[in-house]
Order: structure tokens, then sequence, then C-alpha cells
């Protein structure tokens, strides 16, 4: 289809016309001839404007442009998916506008680079810089232009988003230069004057950036692209804008967002929910270009499921998704899901689906049927122990001829009669049935004590005249610690249930940093352990690297409550048993993804039953133990089209969340600009919230709203009944329809807040002028201490508040200890009364430091806290150990931690799973695992 | 003319590479021998039907997890796995049986060569994850549980078990309970002795054993166990004469004496799990580092240890005698390994000399060229055998075999998933692929 642009005709005209309309026609038709005559070349990328799959006919200008290799086109667009691109031959510079150009294009880019290109005809080449070039330089859009012996470049403020269209306009008139995303401008200059400097030769491409020495290749796709040889007016821009809309496929708007999930090894469900009412399909392939047709399973609607069965495994499958209404096809961007990462082995059993996952020990195998129940009505590993070996064998080919053995139950010969062989913690589930009256499970009631994961429970049966007390006498031959005692009776069956209880000292890691109020510390003591000797391995396993997104940059922290370990890949959550690293569940979302959270908040936390993820507008109820989505909860009405669920944090019956405009949080993770470790705006510009809200958790309701001005996510904190913020009340600041931000002007006319978190009233409020926190800009807080952190200029800039009145108690200055991996952005660890931030420790109370440095930190991992150490990723880049009273630091080798904080303790562990994967140096393992104090661990002195 | 160092101690060193009494029709441990060679004197008559197929209910179950997806920050996609030495059930075959081990079901299996029909079954602790050894009737494998077991070969009774600490603390790994100094080397046998290693973490001590293949006893002479520090054992051992080479995964594979376990060194600075020894003791390994394109391959001079040069854009090699069978560019090809290895040697040189001599290294690497010997298109290959003049090359969803001199394509089979496993004994073709089936093909 051949795309007409008319030259836009104002409202007023538009109501003239309509009185005289012979005149009208005479004007649209005089708009629309000057407008093609001023039209220097256009591009149409729908499959009619192609010659052959490489060779593509200008609609105006008649040139033929050329592509790298065969191209491919969807929706009438250009795929550029990074390796192809296409050139012009024969352009020279007399071909180009001289005096005044604009350059427009409606555009999709998925992957922002440091260098990119749309259309432009350039030399950049050292300080030789000539031409022009419409592109992108990391997130962002640009216009670049000469017209002496430099390039000048606007930058829009709209960050490219993947699967996001958009129609830019440049504009250069000979005095001034303008860039227009989607009909707005965003960025003016008037630093080129007169006529455009061209070089001698350049390579007039498409869907790259490319000079003599460089070609960068765009991922994305290109529907219309156009060159004019005057400056576009605003007018034009805008219409122009509006008549792209209908060019642009129709998208499929999401009410909620899609999601997937295994349910067997060879099936999985995908569920999402429009907001057209319609028939849902979902197009499948191993191919980026899929093609089967899979109908959702629910009639016409808007809540859809799609069931895939017979996946194949260690396959890379495609989909988009679709809602066929009002006979129109509303088509989803293309997702992805890698069967590798479906840990699942044996479908589910049917009748127990919804029981969260885990580990059950059989102790003494002479009674099939408690290995046959449980096999039949739970999901879980069933390992089975007993003294006599001709049981074992018994049952090992039994499961085996069932194809169950190894991977749903194993049985081994138990060799002593005083301890499991097992690491201590670890199972969920015990389960003993007596043989006879006077029988005795084979260990002592202190070692299945000592085997139960906290919260597991051991369940011992036994029955017949005497069993009772037989089995009491068992129980109570030594004492038994850490676990709870109860007796029933029923039938003329006795059962003793041991439960085990929390690990003493056990803390839970339910925010980015710990707690809510960003302390980077659960209260977790560790038991007490200070070293890397002081702990075993208590599980390694899965997920692996493959999981991640290249040493998961400055992601989202892993979370851990009620024994359960939560962790983000790339668009993806797994949950594990932190006791024992079964996968309890796993859920992919193609539009989780949040990086660079230095410079915004977190998009998820959790207490003992849920987890709260936001993805994108809505935050996601999970339960803890299966994944169900119980529910979403939508941002507040006002914020509803423009903004996204920004910080998410709970506390007691309340879920808190914030607004950010949409597109504000950070997503891109490609290439080395997006490692957020350099100083420059692309990296640190801070999310900012426009409101923020609590809901309650249980009925969903909205319980209060505060918005005022913009509020700095990463200051965000909340102690003892109080949250509390820093907020820039700047006009300029306010009026900004952007929440990722850059400008000076965020540092001025600041104010911290403190909020009743019960009830949203403000408690007090104070302007401050700290330095400005350029580079980080961290809030943390303890019941009685607000903590602000500002890093530039080589330093970090420590201030602390009483919460109670808001007035300054004391403030600290110190040299960062570097400018890169993250030594200019470490965030501050409240542990006791102290406040750590590399390399100095300051009590609480007064400001006064320590004298002791901490243990020093390479790599780009940030501390964190646990009892008496600090965790953090130190010399020769391992994970490290810093002993806070002796200075002592221990590491284990080939062990390494991600981009910001994949180590947390908590659940009286160390919990370590896997983050820095990608690197192609180093000998790291890239595996998740788990440590545990030795002392709580109850096995022999020296095992490994 | 100087003599090569690519060539002398070879034949000398064939002898003792091999295990010791297999026929010549036998693939008695892993890759067939202790250089991990993949090169049998067997026959294998063409063309081959598919006899059998023995097929787990569930694939096969990785130590480890795939490598990241990508290195973003670099830009590097389509990363290597350097610890991929378990992803099918890898078999040895001898006397007519075929065995290998399960990382699904944690056994030993012995399977009928000629119908496929399980014989056997043997449970270990833990997972299996690289195929028992044969020799002279006996099986030994290691196993996750830490021990490595001797059975009989023909009844699958243990003969005597062995794990060189005891295991009195299982940790879970993936649902399994596994020691935490699991054996994942493999058992490689020669002249009475077995040798392996029971290694995971490298911030806690390995063991290095070499015990009686008879009695699995440690003492005697030339047995030991030998505690090591800082190293993380994974993948098959290689064997030379004087020298054990054990893989560590994503760090440099090390060297210990034969004799008594004392440390020698790394090898080059080659990672990966995919190693061998050339006739003439070059040590091969790779991938070197997980990046998809650059130097992945590399070659090294086993007695010094010094690197002698790399392979940019391929992932394994073949090779015997002079001639090297490796994938680059999309091309499978044949090289005169020998001349090529002289070439690249002096092409070394050549651009280390002060004045430059561009006409020589271009003459170099003109000559370089011409060491290619056949090239022709296939897709990436995930494992190589030679047999009777025959090559054997591992494909996603086929199984080939070219002329090796040629490069002529003489037989294919389709089959279900990734072959990264290949033997050859009796006349059969044994393959193994990521979906758990062994499979038995013969004329």
């Amino acid at each position: 289809m051949k795309t007409v642009l008319i030259r836009p005709v104002s409202r007023r005209v538009y109501r003239w016309c309509r009185w005289h309309a012979v005149v009208c026609v005479a004007v649209l038709l005089t708009a629309m001839v000057s407008s093609e005559a001023a039209r220097v070349h256009q591009w149409d990328f729908s499959p009619a404007q192609w010659q052959s799959e490489t060779e593509l006919t200008a609609v105006q200008g008649g040139l033929l442009a050329v592509a790298e290799q065969a191209v491919r086109i969807e929706d009438d667009s250009l795929v550029l998916d990074g390796a192809n691109s296409l050139t012009v031959p024969g352009v020279v510079p007399d071909h180009m506008p001289r005096q005044a150009f604009s350059v427009e294009a409606l555009v999709q880019i998925d992957t922002p680079t440091r260098w990119g290109g749309i259309l432009g005809f350039l030399q950049d080449n050292g300080s030789y810089e000539k031409g022009w070039l419409l592109g992108y330089q990391n997130d962002r859009y640009t216009l670049q232009v000469s017209t002496g012996t430099s390039l000048v470049t606007l930058t829009s403020t709209t960050s490219l988003a993947r699967d996001r269209w958009v129609h830019l306009v440049g504009t250069y008139d000979g005095t001034s230069m303008h860039l227009y995303v989607d009909g707005r401008a965003e960025a003016s200059g008037e630093a080129c004057r007169g006529d455009i400097a061209y070089p001698p030769h350049a390579f007039y491409t498409l869907g790259a950036y490319r000079d003599d020495n460089e070609f960068y290749r765009a991922n994305g796709r290109l529907r219309l692209v156009s060159l004019y040889d005057h400056a576009l007016r605003p007018a034009e821009v805008t219409a122009r804008h509006r008549q792209s809309k209908a060019l642009r496929p129709l998208p499929l708007s999401f009410s909620v967002k899609p999601s997937l999930r295994y349910t067997a090894p060879d099936a999985a469900v995908v569920e999402w929910e429009s907001s057209h009412t319609g028939q849902g399909v979902l197009v499948l392939g191993k191919t980026d270009r899929p093609d089967s047709s899979v109908p959702a399973s629910s009639p016409e609607g808007r809540i859809h499921r799609v069931v895939l069965s017979d996946l194949e495994p260690g396959t890379v499958y495609f989909y988009r998704l679709g809602v066929r209404a009002e006979g129109l096809l509303h088509k989803s961007p293309l997702y992805s899901f890698d069967t590798t990462l479906n840990y699942l082995r044996h479908p589910l059993p049917v009748a127990e689906r919804g029981m969260a996952n885990g580990v059950a020990l059989v102790l003494g195998l002479d009674d099939s049927s408690v290995m046959e129940g449980l096999v039949r009505k739970t999901p879980w590993m069933i390992i089975g122990l007993d003294p006599e070996v001709r049981r074992v064998t018994a049952v090992r080919e039994h499961y085996y001829k069932a194809g169950l053995y190894g991977t749903r139950v194993q049985a081994h010969v138990l060799n002593s009669s005083v301890r499991v062989p097992v690491a201590g913690n670890s199972m969920n589930r015990i389960v003993w049935n007596a043989a006879a009256p006077d029988a005795v499970p084979p260990v002592p009631a202190v070692d299945v004590c000592r085997l139960l994961a906290p919260g597991g429970e051991a369940v011992l049966t036994t029955g017949g005249s005497g069993a009772k007390t037989v089995l009491d006498t068992w129980a109570t031959a030594r004492p038994v610690s850490g676990c709870t005692i109860q007796w029933e009776e029923q039938g003329g069956r006795v059962r003793l249930r041991l439960v085990k209880d929390a690990l003493p000292g056990s803390g839970s890691w339910t925010h980015q940093y710990g707690d809510l109020g960003n302390t980077a510390n659960s209260g977790e003591r560790l038991a007490g352990a200070t070293a890397a000797e002081d702990f075993l391995v208590q599980w390694v396993g899965r997920p692996g690297a493959d999981f991640g997104i290249d040493r998961n940059p400055r992601m989202p922290a892993p979370l851990a409550a009620a024994g359960r370990l939560f962790h983000q890949g790339m668009n993806r959550i797994i949950a594990l048993d932190a006791a024992n690293g079964t996968v309890l569940w796993h859920l992919e979302a193609p539009d989780l993804r949040r990086v660079n959270i230095p410079r915004d908040a977190a998009n998820w936390c959790t207490d003992d039953e849920h987890l709260f993820v936001v993805v994108k507008d809505r935050a996601w109820v999970l339960d803890h133990a299966t994944g169900e989505r119980m529910r979403t909860l939508p941002l507040p009405g006002v914020f509803a089209t423009s903004h996204e669920w920004g910080y998410v944090a709970q506390d007691g019956e309340l879920l808190i969340g914030s607004a950010v405009a949409r597109d504000a949080p950070y997503t891109a993770y490609w290439s080395g600009a997006m490692w957020y470790d350099k100083t420059d705006e692309n990296a640190t510009a801070k999310v900012c919230s426009d409101a923020l809200f609590a809901y309650g958790k249980q009925d969903g309701r909205g319980r209060w709203m505060y918005r005022r001005g913009k509020i700095i996510n990463t200051t965000i904190c909340g102690a003892g009944g109080r949250l509390h913020f820093v907020e820039c009340r700047h006009p300029d600041v306010v009026a900004l329809t952007e929440g990722r931000i850059q400008s000076p002007q965020l540092w001025e006319q600041q104010v911290r807040v403190t909020l009743d978190l019960a009830t949203g009233e403000i408690l007090h409020e104070q302007p401050i002028d700290t330095e400005d926190g350029r580079v980080v800009f961290f809030g943390a807080c303890t019941p009685e201490t607000m903590l602000l952190v500002a890093s530039h200029t080589k330093q970090y800039h420590l201030y602390a508040y009483d919460t109670a009145t808001g007035d300054l108690r004391w403030q600290q200055s110190h040299a960062w200890p570097g400018s890169d991996h993250s030594g200019h952005m470490q965030h501050p660890v409240l542990l006791d009364d102290v406040v750590y931030l590399q390399p100095w420790g300051y009590r609480l109370a007064d400001g006064e430091r320590l004298p002791d440095r901490m243990g020093a930190r390479e790599g780009c991992h940030t501390y964190v806290g646990g009892g008496d150490a600090l965790i953090y990723r130190g010399t020769a880049r391992r994970l490290a150990v810093w002993n806070r009273t002796t200075g002592a630091i221990s590491s284990w080798m080939n062990l390494r931690p991600s981009c910001w904080i994949s180590v947390i303790p908590a659940e009286g562990m160390l919990l370590v799973p896997e983050g820095g994967g990608g690197c192609s140096c180093g000998n790291w393992m890239e595996t998740s695992l788990v440590f545990t104090p030795r002392v709580i661990d109850g096995t022999a002195e020296g095992s490994p | 003319m100087t003599p090569s160092p690519y060539r002398g101690l070879a034949l000398t060193l064939l002898g003792c590479a091999l295990v010791t009494s297999a026929r010549a029709a036998d693939w008695p441990t892993f890759r067939h021998d202790n250089r991990r060679s993949a090169v049998t004197n067997g026959a294998l008559p063409l063309p081959l039907t598919r006899q059998w197929t023995w097929t787990s209910p569930v694939p096969p179950q990785p130590a480890w997890t795939g490598p990241a997806k990508w290195d973003a920050y670099s830009g590097n996609r389509g990363l290597q796995s350097m610890r991929n030495f378990d992803p099918v059930f890898h078999v040895t075959a001898a006397g007519g049986q075929v065995f290998f081990g399960s990382s699904t079901d944690h056994a030993v299996h012995a399977l009928d060569a000629a119908t496929g029909k399980e014989q056997w079954v043997f449970f270990t602790g833990a997972p299996v994850r690289l195929p028992p050894t044969w020799v002279e009737g006996r099986l030994l494998a290691g196993s996750d549980d830490g021990h490595v077991y001797a059975l009989d070969a023909a009844s699958g009774r243990e003969q005597w078990r062995y794990a060189p600490v005891p295991v009195d603390r299982r940790l879970f790994n993936n649902g399994n309970l596994i020691s935490p100094v699991p054996c994942r080397s493999g058992v490689l046998v020669d002249s009475g002795t077995a040798y392996f290693a029971c290694s995971l973490f490298p911030w806690q001590p390995s063991w290095l054993c070499a015990v009686d293949v008879e009695t699995g006893n440690v003492e005697g002479s030339c047995h030991y166990r030998v505690e090591l520090q800082n190293v993380t054992l994974q993948g098959a051992l290689l064997a030379s004469s004087s020298t054990i080479y054990a893989p560590q995964g994503r760090s440099a594979a090390l060297s210990y004496n034969r004799g008594t376990g004392q440390t020698l060194g790394p090898v080059g600075e080659a990672g990966g799990v995919h190693c061998l020894l050339t006739e003439d003791e070059q040590f091969i390994g790779g991938p070197r580092h997980q990046r998809a394109s650059s130097d992945v391959v590399q070659v090294t001079r086993a007695g010094t240890r010094g690197a002698l040069l790399s392979f940019s854009d391929t992932n394994r090699l073949l090779v015997r005698a002079d001639r090297a069978w490796l994938h680059r560019q999309g091309r499978l090809q044949c090289l005169n390994w020998h001349r090529h290895g002289e070439l690249a040697d002096r092409l070394q040189t050549l651009k280390k000399q002060k004045p430059a001599v561009p006409d020589a290294i271009r003459q170099t690497e003109q000559d370089l060229k011409q060491c290619v010997l056949w090239s022709v298109p296939q897709p990436v290959p995930l494992e190589y055998a030679w047999a009777d003049g025959h090559l054997v090359v591992g494909f996603d969803g086929a199984v080939r075999i070219l002329d090796a001199e040629a490069g002529t394509l003489l037989w294919e089979a389709e089959v279900r998933g990734k072959v990264f496993g290949l033997a050859v004994a009796d006349q059969r073709l044994l393959v193994s692929t990521d979906r758990g089936e062994v499979i038995g093909f013969a004329r």
C-alpha cells in the first residue's frame, strides 16, 4: 500500500472549508502537491515496494535501496535483526538537501546501542564530522547535523522501548534544529547555522549507523522513512504523526500482560487479559516467524488462556498473541521461551496441583504404600532410607520400571543408626510408619529434627498397645531443640508430629535492600558465621547462567521469606525452596524486566504468603508456593493510561506503590553502555514517581494517595510506621511528563517528607539541600534514623535525620573508592547501630567514624549485611566475607555475584542464586547455591 | 631438515594409551581410549540400518545448565558451554555388550549390543555422568555419590567400591543427593591402575586417586590418594605414559604426574571439557572460553604445556595420524595436520620477526590454505569418530558418515535430538542423543 502524506490543515481552516467547499478542495490539493514536491525520497517497506528479496524502490525519488541480505517483512514493516541494513548506491552530496531538510520515520527500535542509525548520510571519523543522521544513542533518539566541523546532536527525552512504534521527525531550517517524537517536540537547538556540511563521500543508509569506519546495524522495524528538502513546521509534524497511526500494525492492548508457566515436561500455559473482547489466539513456531495457531481455550472474552502441548525439550519457541475483535486481528510483539528452562521432569499429579513442591524423606521401606501414596498425591521428590539392602533394591527396581527412579523417587541404604548422612535443615517432610508396635524410627528424634527444613514436618505414625510409650521414649531420649512436638491419636493410631521452628536468628529478605528500610540487611544473624570457612554448602544447582541477563546488570535483588527464595532472570522468575533448591515454580513474563536499580526501585517485594510483582501498570499478587496469580492490582485510575507501577513495598496489611511515567524504568541491557556504570546522564538519570499510594493487601482497596512533587524512587524507605522520601518541588521538574529525570533542577527545591504509613498523612517535611546525588541518591532508614547518601565528584555524602522530628542529626563525607565497577554507587548497609559505606562505617547515633576500613570491594556488586559480617565481592572479585569485629576477610574461590545484589543473608543461610553468568572471562562456577552456617547444620565437623 | 616438533613420541605412547586388553573391535572407554581420540581401527561396514533404540523415560540431566545466553557487555551471542561433559548417555562397548551410566536413574546399564535389550542395571547412589570403562570383563564407573564402583561386566555384580573420603554429609543437587566430592571424571584405566578424581567446589579439598583395578586398594606402588586444593576437576581424564590430564570446565585443564599424583600445572590456557591427546602428545582442549567466535580450541604441547596454536570458529577437532577434521565457517574440513602445525608455528615466528617479512608471511599463509585437503558444507558437528576410514559425525537431528579422505557422504540417518555421543564397536555404530536415546546401527 502506498502512503500519501498531505500537508496538515488546521482545525480553523477545516471549519472554514466546510463552508467554502470549492475553495477547500483547491487548498487540499495544493497542500498535497506542495508536500509531494518537497519530499526528496520516501521509502515504504510494505511488500509491494520490493523488487526482490534485497531491492527496494523508493515510492518517491525513484532510488533503489539494496539490502545486505534477504529481508524479512512483517505487517508491512522491514524487520531489522542487527545483521541487515539497506544502502542506496550512487548517492552523492549533490543529491542531498543543502539549506534545510526534514527526516521522518515510523520506526520501532528494540535494542539500544551506543550508536544507531535510522536514515543518514554522514562521516564521523575522529574530529571529522559531516552530514546528518536520524538515529539513536543508547536508549534515546537523536538528530545529528553538521554545518561546519562537528555534528550537533539533539537527544530525545523519550527512551526507545522494545516493541514500541514511534513517529520521529528531525528538522533543520538553516538556523535551528528540532527533534519530534510522536508529534511532540522533545529537543531543539541553534548550534547549527547555514548550509549543511557534507563529506565528499558517505553511505546513504537505512537501518544502520554507517560511515567509513563504523557500521552498527539496528534491531527493530521500519515502516516508513522520508526525506524532505525543507523543515517541516510543527503543525505539519503533528499532522503526519496523526496520519502515521493508521500505518502502525494493530497492536494488542493488554489489561494484564502475558505470562507463561510450564505444567508438564512438554506443556505450558500462556495467560493474558486483553483490553478488547475477542477470540484469543497464540501463533507458535520454532523460528521468529511463527505460523502455527493455537486458539485460546476460553470463548470470546478478555481473559485468555492457551495450553501448549507436545513442546520439544531444549528448544527455543517464538510466539505472538492475538485477539480477533470486530474482524480485525490485534497482534502482540514477538515473544519467546526456551524449554531448556522447563525444569519439570514429570507431569504434576493432577489431584494435587496447587501443592508446593519439595522433598519428602521416607524412613523405612517395609511398607510400600507410604511411598506409593506420596508418589500419587504429591509433586515431591521422595527419598526412601532403609537399613536393609534388599528393601532399597526392591524400591529402586520397582520405580525404575515405572520410569520414576532418580527423578521422582530415590532410595538409599541407611548405614547409621545415629545420623542420616545428609545436610541438616533440608527436608520438607519426613514420614515413618511403624511396622510393629515396638518399632521406632531408625535414627534418633534429634536427627529427625535436624533434618527438617524450617517449617518442615515429620509425621511418625505407630499403633497398638504400648506403642505411644515406645515412641515417646524414642522422642525424649535426648532433648530435641528446634522442633515443636505434637501428639495425635485417632482410631487406634498414634501420630507424633515434629514441626521445625525457624532457624534461630534468621531473617527474611522481603525487599530490594532487605527490608522496607533499605538497610541491606534482613536481620539475619547467620548463627554468628563471619568467615567462608564457617559455612557449608547446603545445596547447589539450578538456575544456572542461562537463566539470567549476563551478570544481571543491576537488576532487582533476590527475595526470601518463609523458607522460599525468589530470583529474577531474563524476563522470568524462579521460586526455590531455600533449604534444598527444589524448584517450586517458574514464571515467564515478557514485560517483567527492570534494570539499573541504583537509579530506580525494584519491581517486587514479598511477605510470608505472597510475592508482589510489578509488570508495567499492575502489581501481580502471586501465591508463594505455586506461583499462581491470585489477583492483580491496577494503578489508581488517574494514572491508568499515562503511568506504570514504579516502587512497590509491603508492610503489615498494606501494599505500597508509586506511579511513574510510562517507560520510565530502565530495561535496556545490551552493550557496555547499558552497564549503568558510567556517570553520564544516560546511566544516572533518576526514575521519579508522581504519586505514592497504598492498597490493602487482603481486599485490594485503595487506602491513601500522596501526590505533590517528583519523588525520587531510590530514596523511598520506611520503618517504625513511617515512610520517608525526598521529592523535588521545582515547578519545571514537577511539570515534566517523563519519569526518568536528568535535569539539574532535580537537585533544587528538594523536600524530605515523612508520611504516616498507615494513613498517608504528612507527619513532617523539611526542605533540604544536600550535595547533589548525581551518581546515586539513596535513602535508608531505621525507626530512629533516616539516612540519605549522595554521590558525585568522587565523594560520598551521608546525612542522618531524626525520623521523629526530621532534624539533621549529623553529616559526613568521604572519598568514594573508585569511579567504576560500582565504586561510585555503593548502597549503604545499616547493621545494628552502624552504617557502612565503603570504605568506612559510622555510628548511626552520632556519625562518629569507626576506626577500621571495611573489607575492600572489587567488581560491581554492593555490600549486604548479615549478623557480624558484611558480604560482598572482594579481592580477586570473589564472593567474600568481612568480619566486622576482627576485620578478617575470607572468600570463596570461583564464586562471583551479579552486578549489584544477588547474594542475600536470609532464612538462616547465605543464599546465592546465580547472577554472575555471562562474562566471557573468568573461571566462575555459574551456578546457584546456598551456604548454611556450620554450627546449625549439625553434621560432622570438617565436612565440606 | 629439522625434525618436526609435531612428530616423534607417537608410536611409543600409542600403546600405553590404549585400555588394557581391549580388542580392536571394542570401544572400552569414553571416546575409545585414554587419549579420548574417538578413533578405532574396528570395522564399520556400510550401509547401516537402525537395529534397536533404548530410550530413557527422562532425558539426560546434565550436571550443569547451559551457558549464559550472551555476553551483552561485549556484544557476544551464542556462548558455548565449557562443561557439557554429560549431555547424553555416552556409551562404551565390549564383548557384545553396550554400557552406559545414567544421570537420570543413577545406574550403570548393560545392553545386549545386538538387540539393545537390557541385561542388567546397577544402581549407585547418585547420577553417573560418564560411561564405565571396561577392562578385562570388569567395569569401572564413577558416581556423584562420591564412589567409584567396580562391577562384573557380565552380571553387574559389585566387586568393590572406593571413595577417597567418607561421605557423611550429602547435599542436594537438582533433586539428587550427591557427595560434596562427586566423581565426575570417569575412570581411566591403564596397566592395572584406575585413575579418577573426586571434586566439585574449588574452595574445598578435591582428590586425585590411583587405585588397584582388581581390588580398589589405594595402597601399593603407584597407587595414591592425593588431596588437591583450589581445583574443580570434571570431565573425562586423559593420560599419556607419564601424565594425567584433568579438565576443569571453566578453568584451564591441569596436569599431574601419573606415578605420584603431584601437580605439574595448567595445560595452556584452554578451558573446556572437549579434550584429546594426539599421538605425538599435543593436548587439544576447548572451548577455551565461552565466546562464540575468536579462538575456541587450543593446541598445547603437552610436555611443556606451552601453547602451540588455536583454532577459531570451531568447537572440536578429531585428529588421526597426519589428518585432522574440524568445522569452520559452515564447512567440514580435513587438514594435513602435521604440515598445518609446522606452518602455523612458522607463521607465528615470522610475525614476530623484525624487520617484518611480509612476503614470507604471505607465502606461509598461502601454504596454510593448501593444508585443507577437502572441505564440504555441513552444519556444525556435535561429535566426531573415525572408524575404518570413515568419518562419523553427529549433528542436531542426524548422524552422517563421510569418506574421511575424500569428504564424500557415504551414509546418513535421521535421529531425534542432538547427537553428542558416538561409538563404534563390533561393526556397530552406537549413537547417543540428548533426548535420552541410545541407538544401535549395524549392517
